[in-house]
């Protein structure tokens, strides 16, 4: 992970950055591509004022690793009710739903914890950083959450991430306070990628900055989704939809349209799975 | 960087708010300790005054009856004059009711003591640095004690400490030895062992004892069986009957009247220190109710310091969990930055105390001495003192034996360090545990989604 890079300042002078999504697709890897994400029916409803609303109502997909993947559609269609689904920070009411491996329905209280930490990455729409905590503490935060590292490689660690994503060296120590909506971006960036996870899900990562700072914010969700993580970003922003692997239209809970989208051929349906562990 | 640092820099966050819940928290505290210190010292010292006069009753010749008795020549031999007594003392109560009085039911002791002035000049008597700082002779008093008396005080109401030799024993009822004090014996060339004559009478001298005043080191104790045989009394100058327990006294003395009649005052001296019992009362009530209402204020600016934590920082606590912090993970964090707010109260309480305890405690405290009843056993006549605080032939002053009875002053010391540290800390975390519960268990989901809106 240290040694990972993004070549942030001068992603700013590129202007075509788009990937040749359907081109990599016509060109299979021969050892396919790992699946991280699995949902399967999933389902999510509220009761609100005695009538049950499907906030997400029956979605089902698969998602690889190295696949950046965009979600659409107006607001209230059910985006970020999904993301916090993929994310455990919400119960799904019914359906199957996978995450590297892990059975997110059916974690307990203290294994969702090391789920989120271990497994995930967040990146809001108003970045949520610790006001009172540098952007290094910001950083090092998850990591001291986790465990395991000693202070010193921590801190070293959140120095490089912090560097990776553009953050000069002198912004360090500066507070979220002290720092421009890019550049608090970046900061939250960098700490989604602390612990190293394999999915990175963002929710209006561009929502809250100025368009060039919002095309930098892309391009580093896109460098994170080609060193193999799995992106998955809800946004109404179309220059993201436009660089997606993936684009997946919502309505009212549902799953409209699935653009580029190609199931992986490695992907075990999770029902399967249950039968079989039940047998 | 560590949990306890975070916390701290979380706890600085709004210095203005912080300032503020210190100061608030702070002072409740030092109310709290300066309070429970304050309640326990009214405790102790209603015990001790209880202890020291409650159990005890004094019986006095009645008025009109000293004065009839006197009138038909009593049988006082000696003693200086004194308003409505012989010419030559007191008159003292016969021996005859001294075994009345013991054998009432209810009574479990009494003590009697007889004094008179050595108007022989046996000794050289010492003298006392007078106001303007010339020095008076004073008479050497004779002390007549129970030879199985334990401890007891002198006329000057001194309480003397054995230095040298022995006190007296049973087997000294008749015999003719005596104490004096270090200064007398010193005055007169005496040491343990040294024999020296009083009205014609030879005693041993076989124990020593300081005291804390000079009218007090001018006595001589002999036992008070001799006493009545050297100077011819058939009887005492006052008994001090004792009852088993603080609760029995009434009915003790109800049984003392009845057997003794009216021609003795039987006086208890709860009737006497009434004032200072309720005084103590009123100032250990005072006391609880600020105790009480320093203890709310305190959990109360616990509780608003904690409500206002966890009422600004739910997004962050979201965050926190979103980013995989576990319940605990947020519990203890909370916990800390409650600690490290009540542990600085605690500090500035600790210096309030310091320099506001005295004050305080003065505003809490009672002057015993001038709470006593005027209507207490009368000096100018024999009577029961308690636990020998003396009344005398010769008037002078009994000592009061509540004199001394002050709260303790609140001040810095292991137990109220305890009750700051104790309280301060374990209110913040016991009135914090429902707030940072509900922390702990907030939905990432659900604040985000409130953030987003």
């Amino acid at each position: 992970m240290d040694t990972e890079r993004f070549p942030v300042e001068q992603q700013q002078e590129q202007t075509d950055f788009t990937l040749p999504v359907e081109a990599q697709a016509e060109q299979p890897d021969p050892t396919p591509p790992t699946v991280t994400v699995v949902a399967e029916e999933l389902s999510k409803s509220f009761r609100s004022g005695g009538e049950v609303i499907r906030a997400v109502d029956e979605v089902s997909f698969a998602f690889t690793e190295g696949q950046f993947v965009a979600i659409l559609g107006p607001s209230g269609c059910g985006k970020s009710t999904l993301l916090y689904l993929l994310g455990g920070l919400d119960k799904p009411s019914s359906g199957e739903l996978n995450v590297d491996g892990v059975d997110v329905k059916r974690l307990s209280g203290g294994q969702e914890h090391r789920f989120r930490r271990q497994k995930l990455g967040f990146v809001f729409q108003s970045f949520h950083l610790i006001p009172n905590l540098t952007a290094l503490e910001n950083v090092m935060l998850p990591m001291e959450i986790k465990g395991g590292i000693s202070g010193a490689s921590l801190r070293e660690r959140a120095h490089t991430l912090l560097r990776q994503v553009g953050i000069d060296d002198n912004r360090h120590h500066h507070k979220p306070g002290k720092l421009s909506g890019g550049q608090q971006q970046r900061v939250a960036i960098a700490r989604a990628l602390a612990n190293n996870p394999r999915v990175i899900l963002a929710d209006e990562p561009t929502g809250n900055v100025d368009s060039r700072t919002g095309e930098l914010i892309i391009q580093l969700l896109k460098q994170l989704a080609e060193q193999g993580r799995t992106v998955i970003v809800v946004t109404h922003d179309r220059s993201i939809a436009g660089i997606a692997d993936v684009r997946l239209q919502m309505e009212d809970g549902r799953i409209e349209t699935m653009e580029n989208y190609v199931p992986p051929v490695n992907i075990e349906p999770l029902s399967h799975k249950k039968k079989g562990r039940k047998r | 960087m560590k949990l306890l640092i975070r916390s701290i820099r979380n706890v600085l966050r709004n210095p203005l708010r912080l300032i503020l819940v210190v100061t608030l928290l702070g002072t409740s505290l030092m109310f709290v300790a300066a309070m429970m210190s304050l309640s326990t010292s009214a405790q102790q010292e209603l015990a001790t005054v209880h202890k020291k006069v409650g159990t005890t009753i004094n019986i006095n010749y009645a008025e009109n009856e000293a004065n009839s008795v006197q009138q038909g020549g009593g049988s006082g031999s000696s003693g200086g004059p004194s308003s409505g007594q012989s010419p030559k003392g007191p008159t003292p109560i016969p021996n005859s009711v001294v075994t009345k009085v013991k054998s009432v039911k209810g009574v479990v002791s009494t003590q009697e003591s007889l004094t008179r002035p050595d108007t022989n000049e046996s000794l050289k008597s010492g003298s006392i640095t007078g106001p303007n700082g010339r020095e008076v002779s004073i008479p050497l008093m004779i002390n007549g004690i129970s030879s199985d008396s334990t401890n007891f005080t002198l006329t000057g109401g001194d309480t003397p400490t054995l230095v040298s030799g022995r006190n007296f024993r049973s087997s000294d009822a008749n015999a003719d030895v005596a104490m004096m004090s270090q200064s007398l014996a010193q005055t007169n060339h005496l040491k343990v062992g040294s024999t020296f004559t009083l009205k014609g009478t030879r005693f041993t001298l076989i124990g020593l004892y300081k005291t804390s005043s000079q009218l007090s080191d001018n006595t001589i104790v002999i036992p008070l069986a001799t006493m009545q045989k050297v100077f011819g009394i058939n009887g005492v100058d006052s008994i001090t009957a004792s009852a088993a327990s603080y609760e029995q006294v009434e009915t003790v003395a109800a049984r003392l009247r009845s057997a003794l009649g009216k021609q003795f005052d039987v006086v208890t001296q709860d009737a006497q220190y009434s004032n200072v019992f309720n005084a103590l009362q009123v100032a250990q009530n005072s006391i609880q109710v600020a105790l009480v209402v320093s203890f709310l204020i305190a959990a109360a600016v616990i509780v608003f310091a904690v409500l206002m934590l966890v009422r600004e920082r739910t997004a962050e606590i979201a965050i926190l969990k979103t980013i995989g912090a576990s319940h605990l993970q947020v519990v203890r964090q909370f916990w800390t930055e409650i600690v490290a707010l009540s542990a600085a109260a605690a500090a500035l309480a600790v210096l309030l105390l310091v320099t506001l305890g005295p004050f305080i405690s003065q505003k809490f405290d009672i002057d015993a001495s001038s709470l006593v009843n005027a209507g207490g056993p009368s000096l100018s006549h024999p009577a029961i003192i308690v636990n020998g605080a003396t009344t005398n032939s010769t008037g002078s002053a009994a000592s009061n034996p509540l004199g001394n009875v002050h709260l303790a002053a609140a001040a810095l010391n292991a137990q109220t360090l305890l009750i700051i540290v104790g309280v301060g800390i374990g209110l913040a975390l016991l009135t914090s545990l429902i707030p940072t519960w509900f922390v702990s268990h907030v939905k990432p989901a659900e604040v985000l989604r409130k953030a987003n809106n």
